[in-house]
């Protein structure tokens, strides 16, 4: 098998929920062998839903593949120690800010750095590590409503709306599997680890950071509640058979004319001050765009125009346009299809289930789907013999309570 | 005659219809293949092509005289050639636009 462009890396992760979880993946998609470390009775997400697929839960399954797992009960010192016996043997740890095994003096990162100087130490936090709100729990919906982003949807005067995107979970993952293949570079550079820190609300600041540039000059920001790529409200343009997304971009002068000759339109909109410039500000997300859609979707209904009829026309005089999808549509959809990205993946316990493959390309160490996400524990003993114990040893601490291995009845 | 920007014209003597995109201020001899063109809710006796003026109008293309200020869009081809009086109107290379995101 090629090899991806992190293997060999190996990597411990003991961050449960999405964000930590999501971007240990993205390791494991590039190669990494990532190794989860859950308590005895697993990462939280395992048991978040609905929705649930199986019984299992369809957000631990879409961010657990290409991970080994190992439980362990975390709160005890054995398991303290076994926990920082696994981090003196990685490359990279991830861990969430305060949570057990990683959150005392004896097991954190000063004290594995002791014996692994050249540890990626990757710490996840809701408001990071430091200033007044650093301990304060957090979550999805607390830091879209703290990061000013769920003023990002909604309308002018209307209460703010949640975004349905795990944006914050999600986005911090993709943060912090960068920021790690950032210090593996300095690593192989200069030799040295280091601690690496990434926040949900951090990175929810940086998403909407072109807002906050727009706002040095308010008098020319517009849309004062639901801007730049959201802005206003967009919910597509009603087609005959659906909706459609559409939009004015490359074209010149003479597209323009032509999409209106098309539609029958030179007469209504040829005075119409909303639609100087070309039309640049009376479509897709042009400041008169809300204003001038009855007048787009009269006309293609007028002509008695579908989708396909649409998006054709629009496509010729060079603008974007597409189908606004639903998942049906979705997964019907060519260029979906000829990604090859959405899958169905077999789980013995969990059935079949369709999964979002690595969308990234490499084209020579190209990322992959190795494993399955496992069940707890499930390679407790090959990690721990890996990690040099015997397995008297291991044996001993099953007995003992302070590690399990979930066979396939258990599940 | 008097024509104003936004107004529709068709020939008297082809299939070519315009809308004014830009008027002058006076009297203008807007003229297709030789002769003058009518309101295009003028349904107007067919003329005679001037074979000199029948190079043809193309649809979607602007035709302008730009030191009288006029200027049309051709909303529906035909084989006369768009004039003021007997001079040919120049065909108006499209406006390169700026992208939008």
């Amino acid at each position: 098998m090629t090899s991806g462009a992190m293997t060999g890396v190996k990597v411990l992760d003991a961050t449960q929920g999405l964000a930590g979880p999501f971007g240990a993946m993205r390791l494991g998609d590039s190669g990494a062998d990532v190794i989860k470390l859950e308590p005895l009775d697993g990462d939280s997400s395992r048991a978040m839903g609905p929705p649930f697929v199986n019984g299992h839960s369809a957000t631990f399954l879409s961010i657990n593949r290409n991970k080994r797992s190992i439980a362990v009960d975390l709160e005890s010192d054995r398991g303290r120690e076994l926990a920082a016996r696994l981090a003196t043997g990685v490359d990279v740890v991830l861990e969430d800010w305060r949570r057990a095994p990683f959150d005392r003096a004896d097991s954190g990162y000063d004290a594995v750095r002791g014996k692994n100087a050249g540890v990626i130490w990757c710490t996840v936090s809701p408001f990071g590590e430091e200033g007044p709100k650093c301990d304060e729990p957090g979550g999805e919906l607390v830091v879209q409503a703290m990061s000013d982003n769920m003023n990002s949807l909604g309308r002018p005067g209307e209460p703010p709306i949640r975004i349905g995107t795990d944006v914050a979970g999600m986005n911090t993952g993709i943060f912090a599997s960068q920021a790690i293949a950032a210090a593996l570079l300095a690593r192989a550079r200069q030799g040295i680890g280091q601690r690496v820190s990434v926040s949900q609300l951090g990175s929810l600041l940086h998403m909407r950071g072109i807002m906050w540039t727009m706002m040095s000059d308010p008098d020319e920001w517009f849309g004062l509640f639901s801007d730049h790529y959201t802005r206003p409200p967009e919910h597509g343009y009603k087609a005959l058979d659906g909706l459609v997304y559409w939009g004015l971009r490359r074209g010149d002068s003479e597209d323009w004319d032509r999409l209106l000759i098309e539609l029958d339109l030179l007469d209504k909109v040829f005075d119409d001050p909303r639609f100087a410039g070309y039309g640049r500000e009376a479509t897709s997300i042009g400041r008169y765009a809300p204003d001038c859609k009855p007048i787009w979707e009269e006309a293609f209904e007028a002509k008695q125009m579908t989708r396909q009829d649409v998006i054709k026309l629009v496509l010729s005089i060079k603008g974007d346009a597409v189908p606004v999808n639903d998942y049906e549509s979705l997964v019907a959809d060519e260029q979906v299809q000829h990604m090859s990205v959405i899958t169905d993946v077999e789980h013995p316990d969990g059935g079949t289930y369709t999964a979002v493959g690595p969308v990234l390309g490499l084209s020579e160490t190209p990322t992959s789907v190795r494993h399955r996400p496992p069940r707890i524990g499930e390679h407790t003993t090959e990690i721990l013999l890996e990690a040099g114990l015997g397995r008297d040893e291991i044996e001993q601490l099953k007995r003992d309570g302070v590690v399990r291995e979930q066979e396939e009845h258990e599940a | 005659m008097r024509i104003k920007s936004g107004e529709r014209l068709r020939s008297a003597v082809c299939d070519t219809q315009v809308i004014v995109v830009k008027a002058p201020a006076h009297v203008v001899d807007v003229r297709c293949g030789g002769a003058e063109m009518v309101p295009l809710d003028t349904i107007p006796e067919r003329g005679e092509l001037d074979a000199t003026l029948a190079s043809g109008s193309l649809l979607g293309k602007r035709y302008a005289n730009p030191e009288l200020g006029l200027e049309v869009l051709v909303t529906h081809a035909g084989v006369g050639t768009l004039s003021v009086a007997n001079e040919p109107l120049s065909i108006q290379e499209a406006k390169k636009l700026p992208s939008s995101d």
